[in-house]
């Protein structure tokens, strides 16, 4: 079932092409990685997607609904975007932040009602950051700020998620933890799309990936399929060993390519 | 930071009660003596007697209008810092009140408040407008700190030098001596019509600035998730913004510009909300209430009968207490 | 002591004793001024008044203001300033008349120049105004027609008060743009007196110039209220003040006394009009 569909979306800006004639499908149950090198316009297309920002031309829609004739309100519930980098302005508490995620659920004379509270709950439980639920959220390391904010959308209980490099700062833990809650999110009739730099934790946790260069969509595939060492060189500029064990796929970049060696 | 969240119905009964007790003192101040009792016994009886005169003819407009334009401030004050995500925001920091006054000034010294009733909180309202526009034109987006406080200087001395050019070319000799009263802002003397005339502009502008208290708190997220979390940032941000022009332009328009209510309150409320904008905003409409409440009263109590300006006492209080703001956050702004 | 030396000090005693004589002598030898400049609005109205008028130079612009000067209409084509010091010196006045409070920088930088400069002091009572006006026309070389004026001014003032000695004496406050009231030692205070009002201000004890509040003006229950009608265009804040609805309630309107200011800017022979207004509205 599919979930989200773009279709030739293209976007510009002052005459320079962002993005060119993307095809994009996410279907229900599948994790969607989005990669390609800096620049190319894969937060742009996240902020399309999301109808944050919108197209220079082409369509999305939501399951069978072009995304213009539903209303603002109910993408809202459908939804949950966490931007690069996000953070809360005034020192929330936690429980506070995750509240946020009921917003689009409520009208607006409604105070927190049970089930506010129970998603609130669960939202936690799923991040595991029920421990620190009264702490300030500028206080805590940027590892848990990020599951706090991943809180927050839980709360919303969207049907796909956005993420638009969601582990860039993080350690290890922290990512590979990020990485297994978007995983278990995108099951039965649910998915996420994720914009990674990392290319192992793309290959590892993606269902499918989506190559962007230049604005253009590369190719888009299962990530055995696609993450070829000639395609990465190809995008990235960059020689790398790819190695595939019980464990999943590995991709290590490992020199640059072209006139330069080191 | 200690955290005291106290639920709203607390909180507001709270405040409630202690703006009652404000207001009862504030129509006891004055530089006559007189007795309340008396007074309202003759009010009814519909007796015009000096206390009666005195205490509903003078005193309650006076304390009517210190408690509206109070609660305007410190509303726009708690409105404005969620916007722009900068607890230093505020009517008269950023120059809003300035441009207000310069509105107003130019309505009623030339003659255009004679046509309608709706005519001078009319001019207050499109000053405000058009510095709130200009100021989100250049700081917007931005996360710093010292754009927006430059952009409030830069405006602030462009509204007084515009005032002070329109009072120069007043038809009224008088006119220049007043700028005193534009620039820092008093409730003396003023009748029920003042209030009458700001009053439905301040009440559209508040159920405004209301309407977009989930709105505030979304917003703490980022304007990218507000806009994914359902509202229309465009229009929201519009109408927030001809909110805070609609009641500050009405109530500089008859008040004349009186600072620093809208920083300080917020500020001192802040952490009963748990810093919740959205909650801030009731909370502070009636903290504001009661603060230029207290400020009037000391006003009446410092100067006997000779007009000590309520935007002294106010500046004289806020001045430094924005010194400590800038302090204390110091290391987390730029 | 030797001869010479008593006849030194006689020498000089005598001339010491000569000069002054020589000077009221010089004095009353001294040319009648004929071409006087005015350069304030109050002494614009007593020249009009007192002196003849080839005497006059020159007077301000504020003298054919229809609201504030009483002699607007006197002026015809007598040429007018604006009291700097670069238009006076072409009419090569021989006697410059201000008033003490007003113009201070001009007047000094006339006398620097070695311009004679006389400045009439602010009368307080109706007794001063004829001071002022005998040694207006003294300077002026009109002492006759100062006299004939104080005679008919005291003889207005005496038959007004007999004509409204049977009504009986009235309670007033003045209140002014901006709060401001009028107590006692002004002239306006013995303006009152002689039209039979009672200042409530000068009897709540203020001197001079002051402001009062409008609780206070209530509380003093005024039979009459003098609203200062100093401006002429409604717009500004001062003029607000007059407007409050609560002086309708204290004092009926057509009890408010509102002299116009033609009569009032000035000290001089029209006080006479606004004793007959005051006295008649009692």
């Amino acid at each position: 079932m599919s979930l989200l569909k773009g279709i030739n979306l293209g976007y510009q800006i002052d005459d320079i092409s962002i993005l060119k004639a993307i095809d994009i499908e996410v279907k229900a149950g599948e994790m969607v990685g989005l990669i390609g090198p800096n620049g190319a316009g894969k937060s742009t297309l996240l902020r399309l997607l999301t109808c944050v920002e919108k197209p220079g031309w082409g369509e999305i829609f939501y399951g069978d609904n072009n995304v213009d004739q539903i209303s603002v309100e109910e993408r809202a519930k459908h939804i949950g975007y966490l931007v690069q980098g996000a953070k809360a302005y005034w020192p929330f508490s936690v429980e506070k932040t995750v509240g946020l995620g009921r917003i689009p659920h409520q009208k607006w004379w409604q105070h927190s009602s049970r089930e506010d509270q129970e998603k609130i709950q669960r939202a936690m439980e799923i991040t595991e950051t029920l421990a620190y639920r009264n702490r300030i959220v500028s206080t805590l390391s940027g590892g848990e700020q990020t599951l706090v904010m991943l809180a927050r959308i839980f709360a919303t209980d969207p049907q796909i998620i956005f993420a638009d490099e969601p582990v860039a700062a993080l350690d290890p833990y922290h990512q590979l933890h990020v990485m297994e809650i978007l995983r278990n999110h995108s099951r039965d009739d649910r998915a996420a799309v994720v914009v990674l730099h990392d290319l192992s934790l793309a290959a590892r946790f993606c269902d499918r990936l989506y190559i962007i260069n230049h604005g253009c969509l590369y190719g888009s595939g299962a990530p055995d399929e696609i993450m070829t060492a000639e395609n990465i060189a190809e995008v990235y500029g960059v020689k790398a060993r790819i190695t595939c064990d019980a464990e999943g796929v590995s991709v290590a970049p490992v020199s640059r390519l072209g006139e330069h060696h080191p | 930071m200690t955290f005291m969240s106290i639920p709203d119905r607390v909180l507001l009964a709270g405040l409630g009660i202690v703006l009652s007790v404000v207001f009862y003192v504030a129509l006891m101040v004055g530089p006559v003596n007189i007795g309340i009792g008396k007074a309202v016994m003759d009010f009814l009886a519909e007796e015009s007697s000096m206390d009666s005169l005195i205490l509903f003819d003078i005193r309650l407009p006076r304390a009517l209008l210190a408690m509206i334009i109070g609660a305007t401030l410190g509303l726009a004050g708690a409105a404005l810092q969620g916007l722009l995500r900068n607890p230093l925001a505020e009517p008269g920091i950023i120059g809003v009140s300035n441009s207000a006054a310069f509105g107003a000034v130019l309505v009623f010294y030339f003659g255009y408040s004679n046509f309608a009733w709706f005519a001078l909180p009319l001019g207050g309202l499109l000053g405000a407008l058009a510095s709130v526009v200009i100021i989100f034109a250049l700081v917007g987006n931005s996360k710093s700190v010292v754009t927006l406080i430059l952009a409030g200087v830069a405006i602030n001395a462009i509204g007084g030098a515009l005032i002070a050019l329109a009072l120069n070319f007043a038809p009224n000799p008088y006119a220049m001596q007043e700028i005193v009263f534009w620039l820092l802002g008093s409730v003396a003397n003023r009748s029920m019509n003042e209030l009458l005339i700001a009053l439905p502009f301040v009440l559209v502008g508040w159920g405004l600035i209301l309407y977009c208290g989930r709105f505030l708190n979304a917003l703490t997220l980022g304007e990218e998730t507000a806009i994914s979390m359902g509202f229309e940032v465009r229009r929201l941000r519009w109408i927030l913004v001809i909110g805070v022009a609609a009641c500050v332009g009405a109530s500089v328009s008859v008040a004349g510009n009186i600072g620093f209510i809208g920083l300080v309150v917020p500020h001192l409320i802040r952490p009963f909300v748990g810093s919740e904008p959205r909650r801030l905003l009731l909370a502070s409409t009636l903290g504001g209430a009661i603060l230029l409440l207290v400020a009037d009263i000391a006003v009446q109590l410092l100067s006997s009968g000779g007009e000590l300006k309520l935007g002294v006492i106010t500046s004289l209080v806020g001045g430094p207490f924005f010194l400590f703001l800038i302090l204390k956050t110091r290391n987390l702004m730029l | 002591m030797t001869v010479k030396q008593i006849i030194l000090i006689i020498t000089v005693a005598c001339s010491l004793l000569i000069l002054p004589v020589n000077a009221i002598a010089q004095n009353n030898v001294l040319p009648v001024p004929q071409r006087i400049v005015s350069i304030g609005l109050c002494t614009d109205q007593l020249l009009l008044m007192v002196a003849r008028r080839s005497q006059i130079a020159s007077l301000t612009t504020s003298s054919t203001d229809q609201n504030m000067s009483y002699m607007a209409e006197a002026v015809g084509d007598i040429p007018l300033n604006s009291a700097s010091v670069e238009e006076i010196i072409p009419y090569k006045p021989d006697l410059i008349i201000g008033s003490h409070f007003a113009a201070r920088d001009t007047t000094r930088f006339l006398r620097q120049l070695g311009y004679q400069v006389k400045l009439v002091t602010l009368p307080r009572t109706v007794e001063e105004i004829y001071g002022m006006l005998i040694r207006f026309g003294e300077w002026t070389g009109n002492q006759a027609r100062a006299a004939a004026i104080i005679t008919r001014m005291k003889r207005e003032i005496t038959d007004i008060q007999a004509r409204y000695a049977h009504r009986p004496e009235k309670s007033t406050i003045i209140y002014s743009p901006n709060g401001y009231t009028i107590g006692s030692n002004t002239l306006e205070n013995d303006v009152l007196k002689h039209a039979g009002f009672r200042n409530l201000s000068a009897e709540m004890g203020i001197v001079g110039f002051k402001k009062i509040s409008l609780e206070q003006v209530i509380a003093a229950r005024p039979d009459f209220l003098q609203l200062d009608n100093h401006v002429y265009n409604r717009n500004s804040l001062a003029s607000r003040y007059l407007g409050h609805p609560v002086l309708n309630k204290v004092v009926n309107e057509q009890d408010h006394l509102f002299i116009p200011s033609r009569i009032r800017a000035c000290a001089g022979p029209m006080v006479t009009e606004a004793i007959g207004y005051m006295a008649a509205k009692r």
